[in-house]
């Protein structure tokens, strides 16, 4: 074997291990997702479990971390071989913005823990709905980017699902707002509880741009 | 072999540069101006396809060029190649779009202008017919294959990364049949003028045998080479700012269809083939790389719908269809006239033409009309202009039996000498054709068809088949046959 073709077959090998990452990253964005209701439905549910609470904003650290990890190995493959030269720009892109998607979950999540908001137990629905509806809006975009690298029709379907979904979070954001500023609550918990949901209907708003400049990103990508 | 031969030969090298620096872009432009491949990549597989193409696959084209013009003397094939070299670098400079094969077709005609030779209307219009026929089958094949591509990565849904690995692997590819199809098919620019005039003799290397004429496309491709690897870069990176932004894949499409049109343009393989089973051939002419990528590019535009083009450039580019072979045209008349008067080279050998008893004769046997030619029977004419001029008041004939006087009436000395025939040319004709060479021994002849007819009388082996598709071929052999025998016997006046 020359030395072209052995850098051939080394570069093959590093671009399916590359691919594999990029599942891995996704993977790991939608665990964290998984994991930030949890911690939520916890701090709504089981006030006095600190433990769980606790295990699960660790384990969302770690994810984070591992996010972090793979979106760096991955940037640094794509530089260093110079792949996909004419779309690396857009796929470096999308992977950050997914990758800041857990970063938001992570920085709510933490606020949860050190700012420990009054919600009181009528409004634990709306939230609830609200961060089920969030966790539909990233599940459905991380359907659109892998769908990006395999699937490029299928792109469409999946970012139109993102933008549905989205409006809906807007939807429930908007009622539940209505419905704390015209309870009995202090002032300054209203204002403190529109943060926690402005902070959670922030993923669903941060998934509905990914998923525009996605696809526009897949246009570019059609053969 | 003397030192002027090479100084001639300069301005083939310097054609041969052009073409490398220019029309490699063409080839690897996208690939390497989107870092999809490593220039030293591409100049390397461009350069050693190049030569492969020119070496192996370059006479088929070359043979059309030849019909257009034979220029006969080494001053004028030197002033030929010169002109269309300075047209392609001077529009290069300009900014303008350019054809090589444009270029020297232009040249040829200017020196047939100025040394009164004719211009065969019947391969003028075959080459006229393929500028247009290229760019059109470029985008036929360029929408098919493209096409094809979308419906195959459709159903094999490749990974992005996977399909960018095979993408480069398919570009390299590609551009290795590019560069084989560039060299066969535009070698005869470079070199083709240089044929009549080769001073080069067949030599065998253990059992590899390279003709003269290979030998002279040998050193064409190593200009282009040359060019590829002194000046084709800056080229390659500033393509893509052109007619419209293409994806890797139809960057592939691109070249995979302007390397096919080229291919097909020079196959003498393929043209036997299609002749051998009945089907219409196509022409082996040198076309423009140039303009095979711009129609490729435009046919998936159009099929895309046609918004991402940019109609301007493409306008740019159809106008240098018609000033590149005017001006160059224009600076061979020039060149040649300086370098005869001021430099008193020898740019034509005068070829005469005679209207014999002879020529008569075949001309009745042929049931062409004789009436008022008795006036020009044994007038020399000096030039193919001086006759046709001589011709313009005889209404009796047409223009193509016009076009076959000429062909007759075209004085070459020859005197059979067998002793002239060394072992390797011997090696070529089969014992027949010998044996009839051997019966002819010191015989003389004004005109070369009376060589050919008594070649034929005395062996079906000298003898052309029906004009045929089918025997295109065998007759192409046998007329280069004769060529060879022209130049050996030719008697010095």
């Amino acid at each position: 074997m020359n030395g072209n073709a052995k850098s051939r077959f080394s570069m093959l090998r590093g671009t399916r291990k590359v691919q594999n990452d990029i599942d891995v990253f996704f993977d790991t964005v939608s665990d964290a997702t998984d994991v930030f209701g949890r911690i939520l439905r916890i701090y709504l549910q089981e006030p006095d479990s600190s433990e769980t609470f606790d295990r699960s904003l660790k384990q969302l650290t770690e994810l984070e971390l591992r996010a972090d990890e793979l979106r760096r190995g991955i940037e640094s493959y794509l530089y260093e071989k110079t792949l996909i030269p004419d779309l690396r720009g857009d796929v470096l892109a999308m992977i950050e913005d997914v990758d800041s998607l857990i970063s938001t979950q992570q920085a709510l999540s933490i606020a949860l823990k050190i700012e420990q908001p009054v919600i009181p137990e009528q409004f634990h629905q709306g939230f609830l709905n609200l961060e089920r509806t969030t966790e539909r809006c990233v599940s459905y975009l991380l359907s659109g980017a892998r769908a990006f690298f395999r699937n490029i029709d299928e792109v469409r379907d999946h970012t139109h699902k993102v933008i549905f979904a989205e409006s809906e979070a807007d939807q429930i954001c908007t009622d539940l707002k209505t419905d704390i500023f015209s309870s009995d609550l202090e002032k300054i918990e209203k204002i403190h509880l529109r943060y926690f949901i402005e902070r959670i209907d922030l993923v669903a708003n941060k998934a509905e741009d990914i998923a525009d400049a996605l696809t526009i990103y897949s246009l570019k990508r059609m053969v | 072999m003397e030192l002027s031969i090479f100084i001639f030969l300069s301005s083939g090298l310097f054609l041969g540069w052009s073409l490398g620096a220019n029309d490699a872009a063409n080839i690897f432009g996208t690939a390497v101006g989107s870092r999809m491949v490593k220039f030293a990549t591409a100049a390397l597989i461009a350069s050693v396809f190049v030569i492969l193409g020119a070496v192996i696959s370059g006479g088929g084209a070359a043979h059309t060029l030849g019909k257009l013009g034979a220029v006969n003397a080494m001053g004028g094939a030197f002033t030929v190649a010169f002109a269309a070299a300075i047209t392609v670098y001077w529009m290069t400079k300009a900014r303008l779009p350019v054809s090589t094969s444009q270029a020297i077709v232009g040249a040829i005609i200017g020196w047939n202008m100025f040394a009164g030779a004719r211009t065969e209307f019947s391969t003028m219009s075959k080459i006229l017919l393929t500028w247009v026929l290229c760019p059109v089958l470029a985008a036929l094949t360029a929408v098919l294959l493209y096409m094809g591509t979308r419906k195959v990565l459709h159903m094999a849904s490749p990974h992005l990364l996977t399909l960018d690995s095979f993408t480069r692997m398919a570009l390299l590819a590609a551009g290795a049949f590019g560069a084989y199809s560039l060299g066969a098919n535009n070698i005869a620019n470079v070199m083709g003028v240089f044929i009549p005039s080769s001073p080069f003799h067949d030599i065998s290397v253990g059992s590899l045998m390279l003709t003269g004429t290979q030998q002279l496309f040998l050193l064409g491709a190593v200009a282009i080479a040359v060019g590829i690897y002194t000046y084709s870069k800056r080229v390659m990176l500033t393509v893509g700012s052109g007619l419209m932004p293409l994806t890797p894949v139809a960057a592939w499409v691109v070249v995979m269809s302007h390397s096919i049109v080229l291919f097909l343009f020079s196959s003498e393989g393929l043209e036997h083939f299609l002749a051998s089973s009945g089907l219409p051939t196509i022409p082996l002419v040198p076309v423009s790389s140039s303009q095979a990528v711009v129609g490729a590019v435009i046919g998936i535009g159009l099929f895309k719908g046609g918004a991402q083009l940019d109609w301007k450039v493409a306008g740019k580019i159809a106008t240098g269809w018609v000033t590149t072979p005017v001006i160059a045209a224009l600076v061979s008349v020039f060149a040649l006239f300086v370098l005869q008067n001021v430099f008193q080279q020898q740019v034509q050998h005068p070829i005469e033409y005679e209207v014999s008893e002879a020529v008569i004769e075949q001309l009745q046997e042929q049931d062409i009309p004789v009436q008022g030619l008795d006036q020009l029977t044994g007038v020399v004419f000096s030039s193919a202009k001086q006759m046709i001029r001589a011709l313009d008041n005889n209404n009796a004939l047409d223009k193509d039996q016009k076009e076959q006087l000429l062909d007759y009436a075209e004085l070459h000395l020859v005197q059979v000498n067998t002793d002239k025939l060394n072992d390797r040319i011997s090696a070529s004709f089969s014992t027949a054709q010998l044996k009839a060479l051997a019966k002819l021994d010191g015989r003389v002849y004004e005109h070369p068809w009376q060589l050919e007819q008594a070649l034929a009388f005395l062996s079906g082996d000298w003898q052309l088949r029906d004009d045929l598709m089918v025997n295109k071929q065998y007759n192409k052999e046998i007329q280069t046959q004769l060529r060879i025998l022209m130049r050996l016997f030719a008697v010095e006046e």
